[in-house]
C-alpha cells in the first residue's frame, strides 16, 4: 500500500500529512472525539480562514455527528452527501491531493473509517481590487487585477455573463503549482488555440512560476528571434474580455495582476480603451498621434544623428546655422553626445522604475534639472540634443507595451544613423520590418491586418468601426490567418 | 518584385539623349519578359530527384547571381550619389549582411516588409513630385531626337539583361500563390511608377535628365518648406528596396540550395 494513501485512522492521516510536509510550521491539525467517531481537521495557516472553518466545517460536523450514532462511514457519507456545507468541496484520493487543496486555501476533515474530505475555506489576504498602476484611462472601468486569481476570475466573470465564456485552471512550476486559469469564449477561439496553449503550459518545465513573464517565452512561437512578442499582458479585466471577444485566449496566473492574452498582434499596441468611448474622427486622430509618437521613440535620434552628420542637406539654412552653433562648443561628436543622453535616459528610466517612491522627487530633481540643465551650461551637450532626447522620451511613454522595444531599438537606430547615415537606418529598417511581418504566431501574422492587408480588419488599424459596423460585423482575430 | 522595380527605377541611367525613349524601351522590355514568363511561371515544379536537384544547383546560382548584381550595383549608384561617404566594400558587406538576416526571416517576411517599402517609396516619391512640381514644364518633354531607334535598342538590350526579378519569380514559382497575378501586378505597378517618374524627371529637369541618374538629380531640385533637398530620402526607401530584393534573391538561393543538397521546405506567400 502506498504511504500516502488515505488510512482509515484519522490519526495516521494527520501524522502522514506532517511527515509529507516536513512538520511545516504553518499546518494547524485538530483531532475530536465526535459522539464515538474520530475526526481530525487540517488546514494551512493564511491560507484558510479560521472564521469560516469554524462556521462552515466544525460546528455542522458537531451537528452531523449524533445523527451518525457512532459509525464514522455513516457521519463520512452525511459529511459529503448528506450535507451541503461549502459549494467548493472535493474528495481527495490521496494525502498528496489532500496537501496540495490544503495549500489553495481547503480545510481537509479526516473522518475514522470513513475517508477526507475537502472544503473551500479561502481566507488568505490579498490586495484589494484597485486601479491598474500602468494602463490608465479616461472613460473605461478604474479597476484592475490584483494578485489573488480567484479575485481576478471573478472580475471578467463580472463582465462577461455568458455560458460559454470557459475558465480552465491548469498548473505550472514544479515546486509552486502556481495555478493558472485560461479563459476564452466557446464559440469564438479557435479549438486548435485552446490545445496549443494548453499544451505548452503542461510542458513547462520550471520550478517556479512567480510571474507572467515567465511563461511568455513558453507560449511564442520562435523565443528569442522575434523583435516583438505575440504574447501580451494587461492588468485591466476589461481589456481580457475585449480580447477574448475576439477569439484570443487569456491567462490569469495567480499572484501576479497581469494576464497574459495570445495571440497578440502589432496594431493593437495602439488600441486604449478610450477609443470605444470617443468619437471616430478623434480615434483616428489619437491613433495617427501614437503611431508618430513610436516613429519619434524608435527612430528620431537617430535619424537626427544620421541627417546632421551625413546628409545636413536636407535642413534648411536656418535650422542648420542654428544646429552648427550650438554643436561647435560641445567636445564630443553629435554621435558619442546622442549615445551618452541615451544611455543616461535609460539609466534614468531604470532608477525611476526600482527606487522607493519616497525618493521618487529626488531623481526627478537630480536627472531632469541637475544633470540635464548642469549638462548643457557646461558645454557638454547640445540643447537641440536635450530637446530631442526629451522629444523621443515623453513619446516612448505614449506606447508602454512596446517600451522594451523602443529603447533598445533607439540605441540600434543610432548606432546606424551615427555610422552609416541613411544608408545604415535603411539596412535596419528593412531588417526590423522582416522580423515584424515575418512573425507568425500560430498561422496569424504579428502585423496583420495591414502586412498581409486584409480588407475586413483594415479599418480598424486608423480608427474605430462605426456604430453599424460594429453590430453587423464581428471580426475574430483568426479572420487574419493566412 | 516591385522593390525590384524600384530599385531599378532609382539607380536608372540612360543611355543616350532621352529620358523618355530610353523609359520606353524599359517598359517594353517589361511587357516582352511578361509574355515570355507568363508560361514558364505556371509550369510545375520540377519532380524527379536527379532533375531537381539539377534545376536547384542552377538555381541556386542564377539567384546568388542575382543577388550580388545587387549589391554591386548599390555600391555603385551609392559611390556616385555620395562620394564622400559610403565606401563599395562597407556597402556590400552591410547591405548583404542586411539581406541574408531578412531572408532567414523567411520569404513571407521578406515579401511582406517589400509592400511596406514600395508604399513608402509611393509616399516619398509622392513628396518628390510634390517638391518638384513647380518646376515640371511640358515642354521639355521633346521626342524628337537623334537616332531615337539604336537608343532605344540599345536601352531595351540593357533592361532585358537587368530584370533579375523575372527568372526569381520563375525560381521561386511554387513559393508564391499566385505567380502569374504578380507577374501582372509588377507590369503594371513596374510601367505606372517608370511612366510617372520618367516623365516627370524629363518635365523637370529637361535635356539634364539623360545624364547621371534621373532619379538622383530630381531628388536634389526637389523642395519643401520643412526639407531642403530629398537625397537622403530617396536614398532612405531605394537601400530599403535594394536590402529587401537582395534578400528576395538570398532566400531563392537558399531554397534552391536546399532543393539542389536534397532538402526541401515548402511555404507559400501570395505577395508580390
Amino acid at each position: 500500500m502506498d504511504k500516502y494513501t488515505v488510512s482509515p485512522q484519522a490519526g495516521e492521516n494527520i501524522d502522514g500529512l506532517c511527515k509529507l510536509m516536513g512538520g511545516s510550521a504553518d499546518l494547524n491539525t485538530a483531532q475530536a472525539e465526535l459522539c464515538g467517531v474520530r475526526c481530525a481537521v487540517a488546514s494551512i495557516e493564511g491560507m484558510a480562514s479560521a472564521e469560516l472553518i469554524s462556521e462552515l466545517v466544525l460546528r455542522p460536523l458537531a451537528a452531523l455527528a449524533p445523527l451518525a450514532e457512532g459509525d464514522g462511514k455513516r457521519l463520512y457519507s452525511l459529511l459529503t452527501e448528506g450535507a451541503l456545507l461549502t459549494a467548493d468541496r472535493k474528495l481527495p484520493a490521496d494525502l498528496r491531493e489532500a496537501a496540495s487543496l490544503l495549500f489553495s486555501g481547503f480545510a481537509v476533515v479526516f473522518v475514522e473509517g470513513g475517508g477526507a474530505a475537502a472544503f473551500g475555506v479561502q481566507g488568505y489576504d490579498r490586495k484589494a481590487v484597485g486601479e491598474p498602476s500602468s494602463e490608465h484611462n479616461i472613460m473605461g472601468s478604474q479597476e484592475g487585477f490584483c494578485e489573488a486569481l480567484r479575485s481576478n476570475i471573478s472580475l471578467v466573470r463580472r463582465r462577461m455573463k455568458t455560458p460559454s465564456l470557459r475558465l480552465e485552471m491548469l498548473t505550472a512550476g514544479n515546486k509552486t503549482n502556481t495555478d493558472i486559469c485560461l479563459c476564452y469564449l466557446s464559440d469564438r477561439a479557435e479549438s486548435s488555440l485552446i490545445c496549443d496553449i494548453k499544451r505548452r503550459i503542461r510542458s513547462v518545465g520550471l520550478d517556479a512560476v512567480l510571474a507572467s513573464g515567465t511563461l511568455k517565452p513558453f507560449l511564442e512561437e520562435k523565443e528569442g528571434v522575434g523583435l516583438f512578442s505575440e504574447v501580451s499582458a494587461t492588468e485591466r479585466p476589461d481589456v481580457v474580455c475585449a480580447k477574448i471577444n475576439e477569439g484570443r485566449a487569456a491567462l490569469l496566473i495567480d499572484g501576479t495582476p497581469f494576464a497574459l492574452i495570445c495571440p497578440s498582434l502589432f496594431a493593437e499596441n495602439f488600441r486604449t480603451v478610450d477609443d470605444a468611448c470617443s468619437k471616430p474622427y478623434f480615434v483616428i486622430l489619437m491613433r495617427l498621434i501614437r503611431y508618430i509618437a513610436f516613429f519619434f521613440a524608435v527612430m528620431f535620434p537617430g535619424i537626427y544623428v544620421a541627417v546632421a552628420n551625413y546628409h545636413p542637406e536636407m535642413l534648411t539654412l536656418k535650422l542648420l546655422l542654428n544646429l552648427t552653433a550650438s554643436e561647435r562648443s560641445t567636445p564630443y561628436s553629435l554621435f558619442v553626445e546622442m549615445l551618452i543622453i541615451t544611455v543616461l535616459l535609460e539609466l534614468m528610466k531604470e532608477a525611476a522604475v526600482r527606487m522607493p517612491k519616497a525618493v521618487g522627487s529626488a531623481i526627478s530633481i537630480a536627472g531632469g534639472l541637475v544633470i540635464g540643465d548642469a549638462a548643457v551650461k557646461s558645454g557638454i551637450i547640445s540643447s537641440p540634443l536635450l530637446i530631442i532626447v526629451g522629444l523621443t522620451a515623453t513619446a516612448s511613454f505614449v506606447i508602454p507595451g512596446l517600451s522594451q522595444q523602443i529603447s533598445a531599438l533607439r540605441l540600434v537606430y543610432i548606432c546606424a544613423g551615427g555610422t552609416a547615415g541613411f544608408f545604415g537606418i535603411a539596412v535596419v529598417s528593412a531588417m526590423v520590418m522582416t522580423n515584424a511581418a515575418g512573425m507568425n504566431d500560430r498561422g496569424i501574422p504579428y502585423t496583420a491586418p495591414l502586412l498581409p492587408f486584409i480588407r475586413s480588419g483594415a479599418a480598424d488599424i486608423l480608427s474605430r468601426k462605426i456604430r453599424r459596423r460594429l453590430e453587423q460585423e464581428h471580426t475574430v482575430v483568426s479572420d487574419y490567418r493566412e | 518584385m516591385l522593390c525590384f522595380a524600384v530599385w531599378r527605377l532609382a539607380a536608372f541611367r540612360p543611355e543616350g539623349d532621352s529620358l523618355l525613349i530610353c523609359g520606353a524601351a524599359d517598359l517594353c522590355a517589361a511587357g516582352v519578359l511578361f509574355l515570355a514568363c507568363l508560361p514558364l511561371v505556371k509550369l510545375p515544379t520540377v519532380r524527379g530527384r536527379v532533375l531537381s536537384r539539377v534545376t536547384g544547383g542552377i538555381g541556386a546560382a542564377v539567384s546568388a547571381g542575382i543577388f550580388a548584381v545587387m549589391l554591386w550595383e548599390a555600391a555603385d549608384s551609392l559611390r556616385y550619389s555620395f562620394p564622400d561617404f559610403y565606401s563599395a566594400p562597407a556597402v556590400i558587406a552591410a547591405a548583404g549582411a542586411g539581406a541574408v538576416y531578412c531572408a532567414s526571416m523567411g520569404l513571407r517576411g521578406c515579401a511582406r516588409a517589400a509592400c511596406a517599402a514600395v508604399v513608402m517609396t509611393l509616399v516619398v516619391l509622392a513628396l518628390l513630385m510634390a517638391g518638384a512640381g513647380e518646376r515640371f514644364e511640358a515642354d521639355r518633354l521633346h521626342l524628337a531626337v537623334r537616332d531615337a531607334r539604336g537608343q532605344f535598342g540599345r536601352e531595351f538590350l540593357r533592361a532585358l539583361v537587368r530584370s533579375g526579378e523575372i527568372p526569381l519569380l520563375v525560381i521561386l514559382r511554387g513559393e508564391v500563390k499566385a505567380p502569374g497575378k504578380a507577374l501582372a501586378v509588377w507590369l503594371g505597378g513596374r510601367a505606372l511608377l517608370s511612366g510617372v517618374v520618367m516623365t516627370f524627371c524629363a518635365g523637370v529637369l529637361g535635356e539634364f535628365s539623360a545624364l547621371g541618374i534621373p532619379v538622383d538629380s530630381l531628388s536634389s531640385y526637389s523642395r519643401t518648406s520643412v526639407i531642403e533637398r530629398f537625397d537622403a530620402l530617396v536614398l532612405l526607401v531605394w537601400v530599403l528596396c535594394t536590402v529587401l530584393g537582395a534578400a528576395g534573391a538570398a532566400a531563392g538561393a537558399i531554397r534552391c540550395g536546399k532543393t539542389a543538397l536534397g532538402r526541401t521546405e515548402i511555404a507559400q506567400s501570395d505577395h508580390t
